[in-house]
């Protein structure tokens, strides 16, 4: 699987955002450039694994409202908010709101790697959670409708006895669709399967 | 007989009733050739020398003026009816026979019997002297004496034209009695006044004036130019003032003279036409006064309005503090950036160390210049400099104008339309007022922006030539000045705002003013218009 290593930066001064490049670059890592948060929605394509630093004073949209489109379009992109002096209150907001941190300017190399890294983690980790669903998801998928109604049963832990009385069959079937369902979702053991099929895979 | 005549015609005074002398003269001329004929042909012209006789009783009784004649030993031989007249009687046999000397006041008997001497031996005299008439009355008299000669050739008495010179008397007193108090008006003035001619000499002065170039003595200054005290700065406009005095027109001008003593000091002279009867411009009549101490408190006031200028740059800076930290923090970050990225890069163990090291170190610099060109400007903004104008790109002064705001431009989101035309003339002004006064105009409508909900994000910047003066307008399109704002929006000390001196617009229109220019405010629909007016710097 491919690491997380992409950072998208936007500032509208240039002499920043070629700072941050050179530092993003310094350690291996892919910078992308952008003035303004409107190029960077234009130009974003989801499933890249990375982060994004962006000021919070833009021209056009600006960092709070940057954040709202992001949400509203369920891109979730780690988000590390840089911002001058005065825009603190600002940045506070973008941190309630879910940013990993604000980092005021002028800014250590060093703090603002960790967060970089921290958020490429972040990215990792929901990068595989993602594909991980993406996989049940798949796999739910190959699921009979009779196997997706033992299913929730199951999760919730109830014996082969009391599932056959709820869906009136046989505790035998029961036992049959247990097998197949744990075979199609690459599952060992029910309690395993509880583990990684968060409610709103099998819900939904 | 001729000199006799001749003397009288000469001893007619040349004013007064001119029409009864001429009168006078010609009717006596005439009786004299009338005589003279009768007394060459005496025999022959019997009958004539009757007819003779009336007219000249008829001439001497008809002529308006008092004509007399004594005898040699001063008694009064014959008068006509005006003489009477004069002696308040219409008798003349209270008069005839008496000694004219009885006529005369007590103080003038010398005077007369010295004119009868003279007279007697022959030459023609004339005096003033006051009459005592009949009822005592005194009455100021001039008469003129001519000898009269008999038939021998002897002198057999004296012929006097006398006239009432009571009138004359009177209008001599008064027009010195005038003038001694226009004298004194003059000399007690406490302002100089004087008088000088074309080339600046001056004629007349009067105290106060002497006082002012520290002058002992009339000599220092009477008959000396206007020239000499005048500091030479002024010469030439002071011959510019002198000949339009002379055209008749009224000059004021402001100038600096060195007095006796060597000490300059600041004077104002109101200079206006002395003209003759004859219409004729004679000298220029100025009133100067001392305005030293109006020029110290000018001076004063602009020293003032220098630093009032320089505690209001300072509090707008302090306004846009925020926004220039936010600018200067920028650079200050990349450089901070690149620096720890090149020091990182040191540690490293590459090959291409210096490929790398050159452009960060490369942008290390160019971003501290950039820093250094953010505080120079602010530098300049605030420093305290005596204004001077010289000649200012005015596109330039608008964009250094435009930076200073855009922090605070970037913050409100506003978009600022600069328009100007291809061949935008330079200003001649103080580059730092005037962008201040820029500067004003562009934060005012910044935070009418903010404060104004759903107004449009916008703001108009032009220019308009004009004659000898460039017009900068600035538009928004927020809300507006209230009406009842619109009154005292150049009012020092007043302001809508809860933070602020409300000294800006009020010092923004003095530096206008003190450029020679002119701002103003005009409604627009929405939001306001500022103008400010300048004058362009000469394009040679």
């Amino acid at each position: 699987m491919t690491p997380a290593n992409r950072v998208f930066i936007i500032d509208d001064d240039s002499a920043v955002r070629d700072a941050v490049a050179t530092l993003v670059e310094s350690v291996g890592l892919h910078a992308n450039c952008f003035a303004d948060a409107d190029t960077f929605l234009a130009e974003y394509r989801g499933g890249t694994p990375g982060c994004l630093i962006s000021d919070v004073c833009l021209p056009g949209t600006d960092g709070v409202q940057l954040q709202r489109i992001l949400k509203e379009r369920r891109i979730e992109i780690p988000l590390i908010v840089i911002s001058a002096h005065g825009d603190i209150p600002m940045a506070v907001e973008m941190v309630r709101r879910g940013a990993i941190d604000f980092i005021e300017k002028p800014f250590r190399n060093h703090v603002l790697l960790e967060r970089i890294h921290e958020a490429l983690e972040k990215a990792e980790r929901r990068h595989r959670e993602y594909m991980a669903d993406a996989q049940q998801r798949a796999h739910l998928a190959s699921l009979t409708p009779r196997e997706k109604e033992v299913l929730p049963l199951l999760i919730d832990g109830h014996a082969n006895k009391i599932i056959a009385r709820e869906l009136s069959l046989s505790p035998r079937t029961v036992e049959t669709h247990r097998a197949n369902i744990l075979r199609k979702m690459h599952a060992d053991s029910v309690t395993s399967l509880a583990r990684v099929l968060t409610p709103d895979l099998w819900q939904g | 007989m001729e000199p006799s005549l001749a003397s009288l015609a000469y001893a007619l005074p040349t004013t007064g009733a001119a029409l009864a002398w001429a009168w006078t003269l010609r009717s006596l001329r005439r009786a004299r050739n009338e005589l003279d004929a009768s007394r060459a042909d005496h025999a022959r012209a019997m009958h004539h020398q009757d007819s003779h006789g009336t007219l000249f009783r008829t001439l001497f009784d008809a002529a308006p003026e008092c004509i007399k004649v004594q005898t040699v030993d001063g008694r009064l031989q014959r008068i006509n009816t005006a003489g009477l007249t004069l002696l308040e009687t219409n008798d003349p046999a209270r008069v005839i026979g008496q000694p004219v000397v009885n006529f005369i006041a007590p103080e003038y008997h010398d005077a007369y019997h010295r004119l009868s001497e003279v007279v007697c031996s022959g030459e023609p005299a004339s005096m003033e002297f006051e009459l005592i008439t009949l009822h005592g009355r005194r009455c100021w008299l001039e008469t003129h004496a001519v000898p009269l000669y008999g038939d021998e050739g002897r002198i057999t008495g004296l012929l006097a034209v006398t006239r009432d010179i009571d009138e004359r008397r009177r209008m001599t007193r008064e027009l010195e009695e005038q003038r001694n108090r226009l004298h004194t008006i003059i000399e007690s003035e406490p302002e100089c006044v004087k008088l000088h001619d074309r080339d600046g000499r001056i004629m007349e002065m009067n105290r106060a004036g002497l006082a002012l170039l520290n002058a002992s003595h009339n000599d220092a200054v009477i008959g000396h130019s206007m020239y000499e005290f005048l500091c030479p700065a002024y010469q030439a406009d002071y011959r510019a003032l002198t000949e339009n005095v002379f055209r008749g027109q009224r000059q004021c001008m402001e100038f600096e003279v060195l007095t006796s003593d060597g000490e300059t000091r600041w004077l104002e002279s109101h200079a206006a036409p002395l003209v003759s009867p004859d219409g004729q411009v004679t000298a220029v009549l100025a009133i100067t006064r001392n305005i030293e101490e109006r020029k110290r408190y000018e001076q004063r006031l602009r020293e003032q309005r220098d630093e009032l200028a320089h505690v209001c740059r300072v509090s707008t800076l302090g306004e846009l503090s925020s926004g220039l930290a936010h600018e200067l923090t920028q650079p200050l970050c990349a450089i901070s950036s690149y620096a720890q990225s090149a020091a990182a890069l040191l540690k490293c163990d590459t090959n291409d160390k210096h490929d790398r090291l050159d452009p960060m170190l490369q942008k290390i610099v160019a971003e501290t210049e950039r820093a250094n060109a953010i505080i120079q400007r602010l530098r300049d903004f605030v420093r305290k400099k005596a204004p001077r104008p010289t000649s200012v790109d005015t596109r330039q002064l608008i964009a250094d104008s435009l930076e200073l705001v855009e922090a605070e431009r970037r913050r409100s989101r506003v978009s600022i339309d600069v328009s100007l035309p291809h061949d935008l003339p330079d200003l001649w002004v103080d580059r730092i007022q005037i962008q201040q006064v820029i500067l004003n105009l562009l934060t005012n409508a910044l935070q009418a922006i903010d404060e104004t909900p759903d107004a449009e994000h916008r703001i108009a910047l032009s220019t308009t030539i004009e004659q000898d003066a460039v017009r900068i307008s600035l538009r928004d399109y927020a809300a507006g000045v209230r009406d009842d704002v619109r009154q005292q929006l150049f009012v020092p000390f007043f302001t809508t705002k809860t933070s602020g001196l409300g000294m800006g617009l009020a010092l923004s229109r003095s530096i206008a003013e003190a450029h020679g220019g002119r701002l103003w405010y005009e409604p627009a629909n929405p939001g306001s218009a500022f103008h400010l007016e300048v004058p362009m710097a000469d394009r040679t």
